[in-house]
């Protein structure tokens, strides 16, 4: 089977064999994806690489912690760029924006919006986020991509906790039923 | 920090989202290993956090960057894999440890009695450490970065007596209102702050560690000015990941 077309399974079973093609394939699969995450929570392109290559060096050595009843590979990977560009964006000194506007002023892909349309898994989330009011949208995205803790973000947002929690609450219930009908 | 049932499910959308703070995750965790309900909101949650990163529109990366993860994977694979056990067999380490202690003892005849009594206390935790290891314990190395070259530290997890601690040596002094955290990472990249300490001024120092290691795979040390709180200061040390 040409690599290409080789399963997810069958690449993490590879990288157990410490198979190097099988890695080369799961980057060329899932590096873009991966390096947009990080580059949209990190704001720059060296620092998001290197939480991409972390990434994959992570997957590498630790190929046994994926489980296939919390998502997919591609979930998986996400999720381990996700939590560790966000851990470097925590650890950064001083990385808090002070105003709100700073805050919502980071890297954002509405320069890319047209190339965006020819993915329509993208497309269809992105829509799913835009039916969300304003404020719950806000609260998820500075949560996801900013890094703020809840308490961060009733400072930051100048709102009690439980409303952020409860902005968080009925927000993710909203997504999820616009992600179910959407399938 | 324990939390109740409905305090844990009020923390559910924030876990998921990957926005609370050290101290409140893991005391989500601890109330998930417990709660088939939370744990089930839980996985649901997580299933909309998976998506968001989908609105994002791919990006390349540079070219250059396939060839550096291959390349440190290659690298990766030749060095020798530490699968929670010694690359040497735990008799040969012993042996080993009780060489070198006395090699160590032997020269310092003409020396101090102060510093004939830290070599002792050196010996003695090398001794400890070659006991446990001989247990079956297992083991993780952390080195210095940056400025910190030279430190050293070894996150042993006793299997007898089921205690964790790490044994540094060589730490850097640090400022006043500093302090060394040790931080435990999960496989999802999630950093859990162990322990903090100053550093005693001796040539090795051991820090208890209270947690139960075997859900985390890797170890790091930064310098914090907070005793709690998200990791935000200098890194010191980090291990390779575990369970290699």
């Amino acid at each position: 089977m040409p690599d290409l077309d080789r399963p997810d399974d069958d690449l993490l079973r590879g990288l157990a064999a410490r198979d190097l093609t099988a890695l080369g394939t799961l980057y060329d699969r899932y590096n873009r994806p991966m390096f947009a995450l990080a580059y949209r929570i990190l704001g720059d392109g060296q620092s998001a690489e290197d939480v991409v290559q972390d990434a994959f060096l992570a997957a590498w050595r630790g190929v046994e912690t994926f489980r296939r009843d919390r998502g997919t590979v591609r979930n998986w990977l996400l999720s381990i760029t996700h939590h560790r560009a966000v851990d470097i964006l925590r650890r950064r000194t001083a990385f808090h924006p002070a105003t709100l506007e700073v805050a919502e002023s980071r890297p954002s892909d509405a320069d890319t919006f047209v190339e965006a349309d020819r993915n329509v898994v993208g497309k269809a989330v992105r829509d799913a986020l835009a039916t969300l009011p304003a404020a719950q949208r806000t609260t998820i995205e500075l949560a996801y991509f900013g890094g703020y803790t809840q308490s961060e973000l009733s400072d930051l947002l100048g709102i009690p906790l439980g409303t952020v929690k409860g902005r968080m609450r009925i927000g993710m219930l909203k997504l999820r039923r616009a992600l179910e009908a959407m399938r | 920090m324990t939390l109740t049932h409905d305090q844990a499910h009020d923390l559910l959308e924030g876990y998921a989202l990957w926005s609370l703070d050290e101290r409140e995750r893991a005391a989500v965790d601890r109330h998930l290993a417990e709660c088939e309900r939370c744990r089930e909101t839980a996985r649901d949650l997580e299933y909309v956090a998976a998506a968001i990163p989908e609105s994002v529109v791919d990006r390349a990366p540079s070219a250059r960057l396939r060839e550096r993860v291959l390349a440190a994977a290659a690298g990766d694979a030749r060095a020798p894999r530490r699968r929670f056990a010694l690359p040497l067999r735990p008799a040969w380490m012993v042996s080993l440890v009780l060489l070198a202690s006395a090699l160590v003892s032997g020269g310092v005849a003409v020396r101090s009695q102060l510093e004939l009594a830290r070599v002792q206390a050196e010996r003695d935790e090398l001794w400890t450490v070659a006991l446990n290891v001989s247990e079956g314990a297992r083991w993780w190395y952390m080195a210095g970065v940056a400025s910190f070259e030279g430190s050293e530290g070894t996150l042993i997890d006793a299997k007898r007596s089921g205690e964790a601690y790490v044994l540094f040596h060589d730490l850097k002094p640090i400022g006043a209102d500093q302090r060394y955290a040790i931080w435990l990472i999960r496989p999802d990249g999630g950093w859990v702050r162990a322990a903090n300490f100053t550093p005693s001024g001796g040539a090795v120092q051991r820090v208890g560690v209270p947690l139960s290691v075997s859900e985390f795979v890797q170890c790091a040390v930064t310098i914090e000015t907070r005793d709690s709180g998200a990791p935000q200061g200098t890194l010191a040390m980090e291990s390779r990941v575990f369970g290699q």
